[in-house]
């Protein structure tokens, strides 16, 4: 399986060895957390199978609101294999967002954010965040009523954030309130412009992740390290995996297809009972904390205004933690780490329970 | 009595699937569809093993391969010419 003749026709016209002498540097370096290298690759193949699904789905998805409802239930109900893209379109969305927590959380813990890859973390900081806002904005897309009280209940909180709330909410809203415009300006977000920004940070992310190689962590430094080639065996690796990651997306469509709840009626009160997304409930579950009013404030504010601070405190915590960076252990910003996993875990599962 | 026995007639006859929520048939609704679709998971999940399996194999070739440190060029190998 050399193909001379096409590699003859390629080298004659390109000069493809300084591409192939690239590959053939990369190296991966073993050790016993090296499970956690895959978590990205995981997210990288998920986003392809996110991208070819939506791409099926946006032939058939009519983007206003008097239609949007009938067209999602005409995808599931009259096409062929409809019913099928679109839960795994959802569930390929719940798997990204779940293996990229893992892959921050991994990379929170193991401190590969230090020195030189901060920008690394920052890059994949930025991915996370416009991951969780496809989710959102997909979400919105069904216009159940479901979807829609959580759309009021998320752009309602980035309303409370101090000085830019009130334009972030309108932009957002297209707006006063979630309506029509709302649905139009989500369906530009979720098809071309985080798209084209997930591109851009991606191609940011991975490009720093060549530069710098793979990160060893801190407790696997001094030991005897062996390293493989990145092509072919961390590549078939690689490979075994994601086609273990498209076996359990593909169970999940096909065994767990997602419900579709009533059309949203703007006028009718919320539904009962009703919760935002997972990878959501960990914030709901804090602004539920708060009491209404605080100190004579607005208590959501206040919540907001807390959180707020502490993923800012997350996004910058490669710049404050000096120790990692100068190849030292630091307990403080481990503790500090699980302490963030613990609370998104807890206020998760309370979350999903209450 | 005509009234009452129209009015059961209609909530405990096909008439109560009018009020009946209407539900979204989320997967085909037939059997023979749904037996369809289980039977191609099943055998997507044999052609995912067989896949991998044959991976596997390559992997531990190239690894073996590798291990020989075949791909190493010596420096001190007779050249003919």
């Amino acid at each position: 399986m050399n193909f001379p003749r096409l590699r003859g026709w390629f080298e004659e016209r390109y000069d493809l060895t300084d591409v192939a002498a690239a590959v053939k540097k990369k190296f991966v370096p073993v050790h016993s957390r090296e499970i956690w290298y895959y978590t990205g690759g995981i997210v990288l193949f998920l986003f392809i199978i996110q991208f070819f699904s939506g791409l099926a789905l946006a032939f058939y998805y009519i983007p206003y609101f008097e239609a949007a409802h009938k067209s999602v239930i005409d995808i599931v109900t009259k096409l062929n294999m409809g019913w099928f893209f679109r839960s795994l379109h959802h569930w390929g969305a719940q798997l990204t967002i779940l293996v990229m927590f893992v892959h921050v959380f991994a990379t929170l813990l193991l401190k590969s954010y230090r020195k030189p890859r901060e920008l690394q973390w920052v890059s994949g900081f930025f991915l996370l965040g416009i991951c969780i806002f496809f989710g959102l904005s997909g979400y919105f897309l069904l216009w159940d009523e479901r979807a829609f009280a959580a759309v009021r209940v998320a752009t309602g909180g980035a309303g409370n954030l101090p000085i830019f709330g009130a334009w972030i909410k309108a932009f957002l809203r297209g707006g006063i309130d979630v309506t029509g415009e709302t649905l139009t300006r989500f369906y530009a977000f979720h098809v071309s412009v985080l798209p084209l920004l997930t591109l851009a940070v991606l191609g940011v992310h991975l490009l720093l992740v060549q530069l710098h190689g793979m990160s060893v962590p801190l407790s696997q430094k001094g030991k005897t390290q062996r390293q493989v080639p990145f092509f072919p065996n961390a590549f078939c690796r690689d490979l075994m995996i994601w086609l273990v990651v498209l076996g359990i997306v593909v169970t999940l469509a096909t065994l767990l297809p997602p419900d579709i709840a009533k059309k949203a009626d703007p006028l009718a009160p919320p539904p009962e009972n009703v919760k935002p997304e997972w990878y959501f409930l960990f914030l709901f579950q804090t602004l539920k904390l708060f009491p209404g009013t605080l100190a004579g404030m607005n208590g959501e504010t206040i919540a907001i205004v807390f959180i707020s601070l502490a993923i800012m405190f997350l996004f910058l915590m490669p710049f404050f933690d000096k120790k990692s960076s100068s190849g030292e252990r630091s307990p403080l910003f481990t503790c500090i780490g699980l302490g963030y996993l613990l609370y998104f875990v807890v206020m998760t599962i309370v979350g999903y329970f209450t | 009595m005509n009234k009452f026995l129209l009015i059961l007639g209609f909530l405990l006859g096909p008439g109560q699937t009018v009020l009946a929520e209407e539900r979204i048939a989320l997967i085909p609704p037939s059997a023979y569809d749904r037996a369809a679709i289980y039977l191609n998971l099943a055998l997507f999940w044999v052609a995912l093993i067989v896949l991998i399996v044959l991976i596997r194999l390559k992997l531990r070739e190239i690894e073996r391969v590798q291990a020989m440190d075949a791909g190493r060029d010596d420096e001190n190998i007779p050249m003919l010419d």
